[in-house]
C-alpha cells in the first residue's frame, strides 16, 4: 500500500497546522478531554 | 405599492440592517472573545517542549510564546542550539539542555527560575533510517530508543508539574500533557512491522501516562500522529515517488 496513493487533501501540512492544535489541547478547552490519539494526516490514515 | 408603504418597507429594511449589523458585531466579538480566552489560559503558563529545534517543535514554542504569552522552556540536547532558537522567539523562551538519560538537572534548572511547570509537550521524533530498515531488530531497537526516551521524560516532568517530585516551589495546581508522535518518516513506508510496531507503542504509551496520572491533574494526553508533511515524501525511494 502507497499511503500517497489514498484520497487525501493532496497537500502537505502546513507548520501552524500542528502547532495550534497543540496549543489549544494544552489550554483550558479540553479540560475533560484526554487519552485521545487524534490523527493529523490530511486525510492520510494508515 | 403607494409612497407611504415603500417608505415604510425602506425603514424595515433598515432597522433589519442594523439588527444584522449587530448580530454580525456580536459574532465578531464573541470570537475575539474565544481568542482571548485561550490566550489567557495560556497566559504565564511554564511549558516544557522538547525536540523544537526545527519543524513542528519550532513553530509550537512560537505559537505558545509569541500567540500566547506563555513561557516557553526549548529543551534539546544541545544547549547551543536551545539557547539559538529561544532567541529567534520574540516573547517568553528560554533554552535548556535535556539530558539523554538523565534529565534531573534541567528540570531543577527550571524550578529554580521558573518555580514550576504546566504544560509538557513532549515532540518525539522517529527517524527513518533507510540502513536499518531492511533489519527488522535494528529497527525496533531504534523506536524502542525514542518510545523510551519519550516515556521518561514524560514521567520525571509530569512528577513536577503534579508536585509529586518535591521540586515545586509553588503551589502545583495540575498541568497538561501533550504528546507529539510524529512518524512520518516512516509512515510511507507501511511494509513491515516497525511502523505498526511504533503506532501501537505510541498509543499505548499515551494511555498509559493518562491512566498513571490523569486522576491527579487535568492533564490531555493526545498524540499528533502520522502528520502528513514533506518529509514523508522525501523518505521514499525515486520509484515510490
Amino acid at each position: 500500500m502507497n499511503a500517497l496513493e489514498e484520497p487525501s487533501m493532496k497537500r502537505w501540512r502546513k507548520p501552524g497546522e500542528v502547532s495550534k492544535i497543540v496549543a489549544r489541547v494544552a489550554s483550558s478547552s479540553f479540560s475533560f478531554a484526554t487519552r485521545n490519539t487524534p490523527v493529523v494526516g490530511g486525510c492520510i490514515v494508515l | 405599492m403607494g409612497f407611504r408603504q415603500v417608505v415604510k418597507s425602506i425603514k424595515s429594511w433598515r432597522v433589519l440592517d442594523i439588527l444584522m449589523l449587530k448580530h454580525q458585531i456580536k459574532i465578531i466579538k464573541e470570537g475575539s472573545g474565544l481568542n482571548k480566552q485561550l490566550s489567557s489560559s495560556l497566559s504565564s503558563r511554564v511549558a516544557v517542549v522538547t525536540g523544537p529545534t526545527r519543524g513542528i517543535g519550532v513553530t509550537i514554542s512560537k505559537e505558545f510564546a509569541e500567540n500566547n504569552d506563555a513561557e516557553v522552556v526549548i529543551c534539546s540536547g544541545s544547549k547551543q542550539r536551545a539557547l539559538q532558537v529561544a532567541k529567534e522567539i520574540s516573547g517568553k523562551a528560554f533554552g535548556a539542555k535535556l539530558g539523554i538519560t538523565d534529565i534531573s538537572d534541567v528540570l531543577e534548572e527550571i524550578i529554580g527560575v521558573r518555580h514550576r511547570i504546566d504544560i509538557l509537550v513532549n515532540n518525539a521524533r522517529y527517524h527513518f533510517n533507510s540502513k536499518t530498515w531492511s533489519k527488522i531488530r535494528s529497527e525496533l531497537q531504534s523506536i524502542s530508543e525514542v518510545l523510551h526516551g519519550s516515556m521518561r521524560t514524560c514521567r520525571n516532568v509530569i512528577s513536577t508539574i503534579i508536585g509529586a517530585d518535591g521540586r515545586t516551589t509553588q503551589n502545583a495546581i495540575g498541568g497538561r500533557g501533550v504528546i507529539i508522535a510524529s512518524t512520518p518518516d516512516i509512515s510511507a513506508h507501511t511494509q513491515g512491522s516497525p511502523y505498526t510496531f511504533a503506532k501501537a507503542a505510541i498509543i499505548a504509551m499515551i494511555k498509559h501516562n493518562a491512566c498513571v496520572h490523569g486522576r491527579n491533574t487535568t492533564e490531555a494526553f493526545i498524540g499528533l500522529r502520522n502528520i502528513a508533511k514533506e518529509g514523508a515524501y522525501n523518505s521514499m525511494s525515486t520509484d515510490k515517488k
